[in-house]
Formats: C-alpha cells, structure tokens, sequence
C-alpha cells in the first residue's frame, strides 16, 4: 500500500479514537458534575426542611414559655392565698382552743 | 527538594494557562514557516515536493491559531488541526521509516523520532488544556 494512503489511514484511525477517548472523558466529567449538582440540591432540600423544622420549635418554645409564665403568676397568686388561709386557719384553731 | 521541585512543575503543567505560549509559539511558528523562506522548487529538487504543502498548511494553521486567540473555542479548532498535522507527520515518519528499505533506525532516527514525539505529545497537552478549560466553562455555565 503507498505510504500516504497507509499515513493517511493510521492517522484518521488515531484521530477517531482519541475524539471518541476524549467524548469519553467529557460525558464522565459532565456526569460527575451532575451527580455533584444533585447531591447539592438534595443537601440545600435537607438545610431547608431543618431550617423550617428550627422555626416551628422556635415558635412553640415561645407560645410554652408564654403558658410556663401564665402558670407561674397563676402559682404565686395560689401560695399568696394559702398562706393567708394558713394564717388564718391557725388563728381559729388558737381561738377554738381558747 | 527534587520531589518538591517536580511536584511544583507538574502544578504548573496542570493548573496554569497555555495561552501566552501558544501566542508566542504561533507568532515565532509563522516566522519560521519554510514557504516564507524556500520555494516549491527547493523542496523539488529535495525530492520531497509534498512537504512545501505540508509547510503552508502548518502556515495557514498558525495564522489561524495567531487571529484567534480571542475565541478559545475558534483556537481549539485551529490547535486540533495543528496537532492533526503534527500527527501525520509523525506518522509519516515512522511509516517512512518502517517502509522505506533505505532507512534505519540509526541515531539520527531515534534523535528525529524523539524530538517528533516530544513536539506531538506538546500539542496534545495544548490541545487538552484548552478542551478542559472549554468544558470547565461549559459546566460552570
């Protein structure tokens, strides 16, 4: 075979297989981008379902603090009361007595 | 010390641009072209008339590389046929080489063989840098 057919040959061969290598290569990277990109989303999907989770236990913490607060004002008004009724049970008990 | 040195030359081959070699390169490729300084006759009389058309499509590609250095992707065009004819000229060499009942692998040979490998492997790392950095953009984008 002549020289330049057989140069010719050998080097659209090379040029073919190192397009199709290089293809290779690109589709593989694109693909490992991608799967990246995923893997983002689905950590930002993950940060945002906590985030909301936090707001909502956050706004609970409130409303609880604001009923512990209620029951405590509640609780100082009852132990008031009962010692004054302390007091006064003893007073009557002294007075019976006398 | 030597391990450090080669690891920052490896840093350089993968992380730094090609660009202001390719500029430089393609401006002192054109100068040097033989259809500047020879005519078809001379490479006639060589007996190798193909090879002053060889040399002008090396010309025109190096021009080619040289306007372009603005557009990667219309330089990668004009780098992959670069390195197209880089590859059938090493090829023709070696095909001469094997074919050709005259010629041996003698010293000369393997010094003209190496010297044609080492250009050929430089022009497929200038033509995967810019590849990379195309699909690098392309990703980001």
């Amino acid at each position: 075979m002549d020289a330049n057919i057989t140069t010719i040959i050998v080097s659209l061969i090379t040029v073919l297989f190192g397009g199709g290598a290089w293809k290779f290569y690109e589709f593989m990277v694109k693909k490992k981008s991608e799967d990246k990109k995923e893997k983002r989303t689905e950590q930002t999907m993950y940060r945002d379902d906590l985030i909301s989770r936090v707001d909502k236990l956050e706004n609970d913490r409130e409303s609880c603090n604001k009923a512990l607060m209620e029951i405590n004002k509640d609780m100082a008004i009852v132990s008031t009361k009962l010692q004054f009724l302390e007091k006064e049970n003893n007073i009557l008990k002294i007075k019976l007595q006398g | 010390m030597v391990r450090k040195y080669f690891a920052y030359l490896f840093e350089i081959l993968k992380y730094y641009d090609v660009q202001p070699l390719l500029l430089f390169w393609s401006f002192s490729d054109i100068l040097n072209n033989q259809v500047l300084w020879t005519t078809p006759l001379y490479w006639q009389e060589l007996g190798q008339p193909n090879t002053y058309y060889l040399y002008a499509a090396y010309l025109l590609v190096s021009i080619g590389i040289f306007i372009s250095m603005y557009s990667i992707k219309r330089c990668c065009m004009f780098v992959s046929a670069y390195l197209f004819l880089t590859l059938f000229s090493t090829i023709r060499y070696i095909v001469s080489l094997l074919s050709d009942p005259e010629s041996s692998f003698d010293l000369i040979a393997v010094k003209s063989l190496t010297i044609t490998f080492f250009y050929l492997f430089i022009w497929v790392w200038i033509w995967l840098k810019l590849k990379q950095e195309m699909l690098s953009r392309t990703i980001k984008n």
